[in-house]
């Protein structure tokens, strides 16, 4: 058969029709949170921690035992029915102290991280946006802060303030910034020269607007990872202060003290120790898994 | 094109990059005139200054000396309220469409940014005026809730277009719009800009290195190599008698659809890699590859001058 142009017609493509999207919009943070919910492990080390916060705020408040009062006559009672994780030398409910201790320890390590949080993005994020000679002094600022020792910080702190949660947290913020405002830095410095940015500045952007708008934004993902990795740091340091007698005061319940006060009666009464050691290593245990997942399922492509 | 106004004027810009100790010469002293609804190709190697030409020309980096001037008035001494005024008349186009679009804002937000910034609409004549530019660049208006990620590089490069075009501007620097897209989808962008252009009577400086694009799209070429400009001249002009012989042989590179003549044809093969700009030889900048090189261009830099009516060069040949 012969074709002549007779046989031809044109038919109009329209670019609108022919570019549907089928896949359903997601945006980053719901690709994230599906991410994260395919990994196991840091679903699991989510739900103890959303339990174990539920706990500390719940339990204190339900239970017929204080964390005080003492009961000579019934000391170091192993765990029954009615003290669920024994009793200490004290004759105190350690069940009620455990979460008693569990409020000290998530208090400090989230409180903490939210300074080190405010701090660093502040710090980090103008002089990472500025750079130049700003970033320069700002950055060896905080070099000049980091090399000073902590533990030498947090015993000249303990001198001159009063032990307790509030000087626990100084000391762990005083350096504790330098982390994030590094990270923020690192990430000012790579996304402000990305061209979006630069659109948005032929477009009459000012600062604040790049920066609440376009570059915290696209920081966030390191940022949110840096800080659920800070928590646990603060929880260990937290309870490591208190071990060693710098850290909350009787009769204040928190896991370092519990633990040092088992420490002597280990071998007749293990679950003195046992306890606090427990919760202390699983906690930190659950924040770090959790902090690797999200580090994960926010960037997929630093999955090994 | 004759009796067109000038729309921008450029005067002897310069933009300096202070490296460790050296200076980079990014756009070292260039001069010329683009006129209203006219399209600039401007075509050279990578790193020899275009894009920041651009840049400097918006005011997106601080010029180290020389003017800019938009419909006669400079705008390089403007204070930041009448920069940000001024912003609406002149925008850019980028050249990588996943850079250049924000991976956490929504279609929508990208193109209602530039309402927002000069507070041109809001609520729903916000949203009517996104939907009416993202028809005008043939997206799907319901795609304003969608993120940039779920587009193809052609789709991402009209968001960026639609962007450019929410603030009504009349002079657009394309940034090598299209050198980051397949070549199918090329031609459908740069239609687009050519329609857009005869429809709201748009300016375009227009970066590539593709030269049958630039041949294609532009009314005036210039032809720019470490960081000076070296020849300026009609589209037509330039392709059949180019005068400098860094842009003889930049023709002499592209390939003639016509495998006889394409076989037989003798091409100008530059010779040695493009002299650091931290260092550039002295004289004429091209002397170190140029075929024709004679003493006298070490000796002293060649003079920027109009050789035939609305055709500049800077070389020692047409003295």
């Amino acid at each position: 058969m012969q074709l002549n142009k007779e046989h031809f017609e044109p038919i109009s493509v329209d670019l609108r029709q022919s570019e549907s999207i089928k896949r359903p919009s997601l945006s980053f943070w719901a690709d994230v949170w599906r991410r994260l919910k395919m990994n196991k492990v840091a679903m699991v080390s989510l739900v103890f921690i959303v339990v174990l916060i539920l706990c500390a705020i719940f339990v204190p408040m339900m239970t017929n035992n204080d964390y005080f009062s003492t009961n000579l006559a019934g000391k170091n009672q192993k765990p029954s029915g009615e003290h669920w994780f024994g009793t200490d030398d004290l004759g105190r409910d350690m069940f009620v102290r455990i979460w008693y201790g569990a409020r000290i320890s998530l208090e400090v390590g989230i409180i903490a991280a939210l300074i080190d949080l405010i701090i660093g993005v502040i710090w980090g994020g103008i002089a990472g946006f500025y750079g130049g000679k700003v970033d320069e002094v700002m950055m060896r600022i905080a070099d000049i802060l980091f090399a000073i020792p902590y533990l030498l910080v947090v015993i000249l702190l303990m001198v001159v303030l009063e032990p307790g949660v509030t000087t626990i947290i100084i000391a762990l913020t005083i350096t504790g910034w330098i982390g994030m405002a590094r990270i923020v830095r690192g990430q000012m410095l790579q996304l402000k020269s990305q061209e979006f940015v630069l659109a948005a500045r032929s477009l009459g952007a000012d600062s604040n607007r790049l920066i609440f708008k376009h570059l915290i934004p696209n920081a966030l993902g390191p940022i949110i990872v840096t800080l659920s990795l800070t928590i646990p740091n603060a929880i260990f340091a937290e309870s490591f202060l208190s071990f060693i007698g710098l850290g909350v005061a009787a009769p204040v319940a928190s896991w370092g003290t519990m633990s040092s006060e088992g420490l002597p009666a280990m071998k007749y009464f293990p679950w003195r120790l046992m306890f606090p050691a427990v919760f202390i290593s699983v906690t930190i245990l659950a924040f770090n898994l959790l902090g690797d997942g999200l580090r994960d399922a926010v960037d997929p492509r630093l999955r090994k | 094109m004759e009796n067109r106004d000038t729309l921008i004027e450029v005067r002897n810009l310069k933009k300096f990059f202070s490296i460790g100790d050296n200076t980079l010469k990014a756009v070292n002293d260039i001069s010329f005139e683009i006129k209203r609804g006219e399209t600039l190709g401007v075509v050279g190697e990578s790193g020899c200054g275009k894009s920041t030409a651009g840049r400097t020309l918006l005011r997106l980096y601080d010029a180290t000396a020389g003017d800019v001037l938009f419909e006669g008035k400079s705008i390089m001494n403007l204070n930041n309220h009448e920069m940000k005024a001024m912003r609406r008349n002149m925008q850019m186009i980028f050249q990588d469409p996943y850079a250049s679009l924000n991976p956490r804002m929504t279609v929508g937000d990208i193109i209602g940014e530039a309402l927002d910034i000069h507070g041109l609409a809001t609520g729903q004549k916000r949203k009517e005026r996104i939907q009416e530019l993202l028809s005008l660049v043939s997206l799907n208006p319901e795609h304003m809730n969608r993120f940039p990620h779920e587009f193809s590089g052609g789709q991402r490069q009209r968001i960026g277009i639609a962007r450019a075009l929410a603030v009504e501007p009349k002079f657009i620097v394309c940034d090598e719009p299209i050198s980051a897209l397949d070549v199918s989808v090329q031609a459908q962008v740069v239609n687009l800009l050519e329609q857009l252009q005869e429809k709201m009577g748009l300016t375009y400086m227009f970066i590539a290195h593709d030269l049958s694009m630039v041949k294609y799209i532009s009314d005036r070429v210039a032809v720019m190599y470490l960081g000076k400009m070296v020849e300026l001249a009609d589209s037509e002009a330039l392709y059949e008698k180019p005068l400098h012989p860094y842009t003889q042989a930049l023709l002499s590179a592209i390939p003639i659809p016509d495998p006889e003549i394409e076989r037989n044809r003798e091409r100008i093969v530059l010779e040695g890699d493009v002299p650091s700009p931290m260092n550039p030889p002295s004289g004429c900048h091209f002397r170190t590859r140029c075929p024709k090189a004679m003493p006298e261009c070490a000796a002293k830099e060649p003079v920027w001058k109009e050789i035939e009516k609305g055709h500049f060069a800077a070389c020692h040949l047409y003295n």
